[in-house]
């Protein structure tokens, strides 16, 4: 085994905790297990499916690359890297903010950013392979349809992954930086429900406006974004052309996605036992103090408990990003029908 | 500054933390070598606030810390090397088993494997924890998971040992194991600082109390000195905590 204390010693530690958790959901019961691996084909093949009736009527899918074709690439890559970042940042947050097993390890003499230079990268990891997951039935439909050139998608979306977790590392670093630990909290998640939903709100926003449909697919085939885009030839396209199976811009794609992974983690990882140290305070005390009157007031159960859930909701950073998300996500069909009712 | 006195093992001076309102504030304390100290005081007088910054896991707004002479604010990792920590509601590893986590403990604190596979045995025994030592420790109770947890504290043989709360939710038996087990470590010459709400084991196992209130000491000696400054007589460690507190009260509400 590798020496304690070391990057290796860290990872060694997290795969084998990863490991144990996953074979303890797996083999609780025998019977359990067999029904969760049925339970998973199934919804494979529902995802395969639902991929086959979305992508089956298109005839596009084996043509020579052209504009129409990066730029709709392009908005569906940029659309799954707003959601990844998204969720890398809720984790990068959690990762300094949920104490479980920090104490136990900033109160020893090693150096903490080694563990968290592998929590970044386990992070990256598991933001890769829930993203892959999800795309996996489109890349596979498309690839049958397409072209095995299509499987290069896989690489892209790792590569994907990589950036988003280098983003959501400085954008949080950055809030810590400017604006403490306390209220990094609260902002990191509502910034992470924002970008999430941003692009997706945004571009069906522009859709509603330009064509009356909620659909994005419309607003990037149409001939209005086309005309303004740079020829195919730009750089923009490159992870475009990466999907599509261009090995070179695949390589590139992937090597810079990496390279700027690895050097967000080498510059910021040092500076990140001292941030966790930062968060030890603020998670001690989350309530507020001070001289408040404690008058009841009469009300019914119906309103105590709409308070109660008020105050909660208030109170927790994670509940208000992802209400703020659900939100957020209603915009669009809600502008929809305002639009049809005038 | 005075140079550190090498007869104490934790030596604090003029410690402040603030959070919406002082949690620590100005605190003086030290603990002498081979010394078992108490810190009692009631909820948010500032106890674990004081732990946590020793520990290394709070920075302090003021103050300074030293521990066997190495000043824990310039050094903490020297002096994270000869300290252990041990919570109220320590972290164990689900999915590990004790033997598991006392491995993984060893490799923070750089322990020889031979040393550390002698020592892991030896606790395992005194702690009771034979039984369980390659059972996950999910399946153990909350008593088992404090002697784990305890274990894995004292693997490294620190020679300052802080405790917060080590008795809260141990059965008798489990109590007075923990008792003694600390006891030999303090014969052995290790210092031992703790929090604890039930006096009774502040009363059986402290060399010298603290009384901290609203992030102060209040009050601090042997017990039979805390009984002299209250006119308690024999009274025990319970009537002579809550006159102290009662008198640090009033002289603070004539202050304000």
């Amino acid at each position: 085994m590798s020496r304690a204390g070391t990057i290796a010693w860290f990872a060694h530690h997290e795969v084998r905790l990863t490991w144990r958790d996953w074979l303890g959901l797996m083999s609780g019961r025998r019977r359990s297990g067999r029904r969760a691996a049925l339970g998973f084909i199934g919804i494979a093949l529902f995802l395969h499916g639902f991929a086959y009736l979305v992508l089956h009527r298109r005839t596009d899918l084996a043509r020579p690359p052209d504009q129409g074709i990066l730029l709709v690439l392009t908005g569906v890559l940029t659309l799954y890297g707003s959601l990844m970042v998204s969720q890398a940042m809720e984790r990068v947050t959690r990762a300094f903010y949920g104490r479980a097993d920090l104490d136990l390890i900033l109160s020893s003499p090693v150096t903490a950013w080694r563990l968290f230079a592998v929590r970044i990268g386990a992070i990256a990891v598991t933001i890769a392979a829930m993203s892959l997951a999800l795309a996996a039935p489109f890349i596979n439909i498309v690839s049958w349809f397409g072209g095995l050139r299509w499987l290069a998608a896989y690489g892209v979306i790792a590569a994907l992954a990589m950036v988003a977790v280098a983003v959501a590392v400085i954008l949080t670093v950055g809030l810590f930086r400017t604006i403490g630990p306390k209220r990094t909290r609260l902002c990191a998640q509502i910034i992470a429900a924002v970008i999430g939903a941003s692009f997706a709100i945004g571009v069906q926003f522009a859709a509603i406006l330009s064509y009356g449909t909620p659909s994005r697919v419309v607003l990037l085939q149409s001939e209005a974004l086309t005309r303004f885009v740079p020829d195919s030839g730009s750089i923009l396209w490159w992870p475009a052309r990466a999907i599509l199976g261009d090995l070179p811009a695949l390589a590139v794609v992937f090597g810079i996605s990496a390279v700027m992974l690895t050097a967000t983690i080498s510059i910021f990882t040092p500076r990140f036992g001292q941030l966790a140290l930062a968060t030890g305070g603020v998670s001690q005390n989350s309530t507020r103090k001070g001289h408040r009157s404690c008058r009841f007031r009469r009300t019914s159960p119906i309103r105590a408990l709409r308070r109660k859930e008020w105050m909660l909701l208030r109170r927790d950073p994670w509940l208000v990003s992802q209400t703020l998300m659900q939100l957020l996500y209603l915009l669009p069909p809600a502008f929809l029908l305002w639009r049809s009712f005038l | 500054m005075n140079p550190a006195d090498p007869s104490f093992a934790l030596e604090i001076r003029g410690l402040a933390r603030r959070f919406d309102q002082p949690a620590v504030d100005g605190l003086d304390l030290s603990v002498r070598i081979g010394e078992f100290y108490t810190l009692l005081g009631p909820n948010g007088a500032g106890k674990t606030t004081t732990l946590r910054m020793i520990s290394g896991l709070l920075k302090p707004d003021r103050g300074s810390i030293t521990v066997f002479g190495i000043d824990a604010l310039a050094d903490p990792v020297g002096a994270k090397q000869i300290m252990a920590w041990l919570s109220e509601d320590p972290m164990i590893y689900d999915k590990l088993t004790p033997v598991e986590y006392l491995e993984f403990v060893a490799g923070l604190w750089s322990v020889e494997s031979n040393v550390a596979t002698a020592r892991a045995c030896e606790l395992i025994g005194w702690l009771g924890l034979e039984t369980h030592a390659h059972d996950p420790c999910e399946g153990l109770s909350r008593g088992m998971r404090q002697k784990v947890a305890l274990a894995g504290a004292l693997l490294h043989e620190p020679r300052l040992i802080i405790l917060d709360e080590p008795f809260t939710g141990l059965d008798a038996g489990s109590a007075r194991l923990v008792r003694r087990v600390l006891r030999e470590r303090v014969h052995a010459g290790c210092s031992v600082i703790m929090t604890t709400h039930i006096l009774e084991v502040a009363e059986r196992m402290a060399d010298r109390i603290g009384v901290m209130v609203a992030g102060r000491l209040l009050a601090e000696g042997s017990l039979d000195d805390l009984r002299r400054q209250v006119g308690a007589g024999d009274g025990n460690l319970e009537d002579t905590f809550l006159a102290l507190l009662e008198t640090g009260v009033a002289r603070r509400t004539v202050v304000a």
